[in-house]
């Protein structure tokens, strides 16, 4: 019986309306408010992506093509020769280490000569531009290796999981590698700077397929620690990159 | 046309949509202010604040619930509001005062509130008895709100005037679900107690 009474009161309480000279009064300010009002369009998220979908140039997505044949040529290669785990990894990990050249060495552009004045003239957001490029491009490649490292899964019946740490490993260091160059060198941008670069990077990445027991479960836990040691790093550059390119180093002075 | 394809209007450029949505959600966000702060005066200026801010950012609104967002917006500035009168040290409602219009002139009295005249039986147009009942409840609720902690105060005018479920007001204020249950349920309490002792339920 109390609480009928006490839902009545609040349904009583519900229907309160303000006085209607009042409303009219602070209606009438809001509305002065909506017709002084400049409405600036911001694209939501998936527009911005869908912009800068459009400024990727062909040739990067037929070069990421290319890795995704490629990846996918080794493993039916591989698989029809009755392949061990350590031969899959030897050329997966040098193709991945290239992945990430190719994924920083494009998104290298947005430092060039100019795109201070470019930023200033055209409005241009850099750092949000930089942002969606790093998403769209690493997201590919992860999603490639991610694929990929299914692939070997089935092929070796070994987890998943393991495979996939692998291949990132080698993945996130060229990106760390490739991240310094384009920012840190002058001539870093160069195509010829980061064709060494691979050339290095896919080395380094074969380097241990040389002693095929750094694979064995074994030593499972020096690489995931390189791997997180390694996406630490890449983070706090990717975080130092930002603060350069907000207070106008990064783009300013090259 | 639903909210979202008013709020996707507005943000290419249309602002009469803004219109739309000021005087469609004005009395709910009017009326969470003057309950949750006491004041039927200030209650106009914290609504009126709480469409400035929603036009000032409307380009870069992205939610799903309007409604809940323009609440979310106007509790945030009754929170700072009665941070403020309590630095002040001010009665949190000087009920007593405005009803009876002693603090002022007539027009100045806490509720002074309109209803269509079909929620009156029969009757062409509010009596003034009629006005002066509902003003009564009205004041009363308010005296007995103002004296609950501010947080189950929000949360008691959510749930049981907005029909609010507790996930909905938990997502609103920024707690989980079971300290929105467990602020309803001492609140209800709370304000059950104070109604029987004043009275306030008894016809």
């Amino acid at each position: 019986m109390v609480r009928k009474r006490q839902e009545k009161i609040w349904e009583r309480a519900a229907g309160m309306k303000p006085d209607p000279q009042k409303k009219k009064k602070s209606l009438a300010c809001i509305e002065e408010v909506i017709a002084d009002k400049k409405i600036h369009n911001i694209p939501s998220p998936a527009e911005l992506i869908h912009i800068q979908l459009q400024y990727i140039s062909p040739v990067f997505w037929l070069l990421q093509g290319g890795m995704l044949l490629l990846l996918l040529l080794l493993l039916y290669q591989m698989a029809r020769m009755g392949a061990e785990l350590a031969d899959y990894l030897w050329w997966s990990s040098i193709v991945a280490a290239w992945m990430g050249i190719l994924a920083n060495g494009a998104v290298g552009r947005y430092f060039s000569h100019g795109m201070a004045e470019l930023e200033q003239s055209c409005c241009i957001n850099l750092s949000q531009m930089w942002t969606i490029r790093m998403i769209l491009t690493i997201g590919v490649d992860i999603c490639i290796l991610t694929l990929f490292s299914g692939g070997v899964a089935m092929c070796t019946n070994t987890f998943f999981g393991r495979i996939a740490v692998y291949l990132l490993v080698p993945f996130v260091l060229s990106n760390i590698c490739c991240l310094l160059a384009v920012s840190a060198l002058r001539g870093g941008r160069s195509r010829y700077t980061l064709m060494v670069l691979a050339v290095l990077a896919g080395l380094t990445a074969a380097a241990p397929s040389l002693f095929p027991e750094i694979y064995g479960t074994a030593y499972l836990w020096v690489w995931l620690c390189m791997l997180v040691l390694g996406i630490i790093v890449f983070a706090a550059q990717i975080k130092n990159c930002y603060g350069r390119m907000i207070r106008g180093e990064m783009i300013c002075w090259n | 046309m639903d909210e979202r394809q008013w709020i996707h209007a507005i943000q290419k450029g249309d602002k009469q949509y803004l219109k739309d949505i000021v005087e469609k959600y004005y009395d709910d966000i009017f009326r969470f202010c003057a309950f949750q702060s006491g004041s039927g005066e200030d209650a106009y200026d914290l609504a009126q604040e709480t469409f400035l801010k929603f036009i000032r950012y409307v380009e870069g609104y992205r939610y799903r619930n309007l409604k809940g967002y323009l609440l979310t917006v106007a509790m945030n500035l009754c929170r700072d509001y009665l941070t403020e009168k309590g630095k002040r040290g001010e009665r949190e409602i000087s009920y007593d005062q405005n009803v009876s219009g002693e603090n002022g002139t007539e027009g100045d009295s806490l509720w002074e509130i309109y209803r269509p005249p079909e929620e009156f039986s029969g009757a062409e147009e509010a009596s003034p008895e009629a006005k002066s009942v509902e003003s009564d409840v009205y004041g009363r609720l308010t005296k007995l709100l103002s004296e609950l902690p501010q947080i189950q105060r929000e949360a008691l005018i959510l749930h049981y005037m907005y029909d609010m479920k507790y996930r909905e007001i938990a997502k609103l204020t920024g707690v989980t679900v079971s300290t929105v249950k467990s602020r309803v349920k001492q609140g209800t309490e709370k304000l059950r107690g104070r109604m029987e002792k004043e009275d306030f339920l008894d016809g």
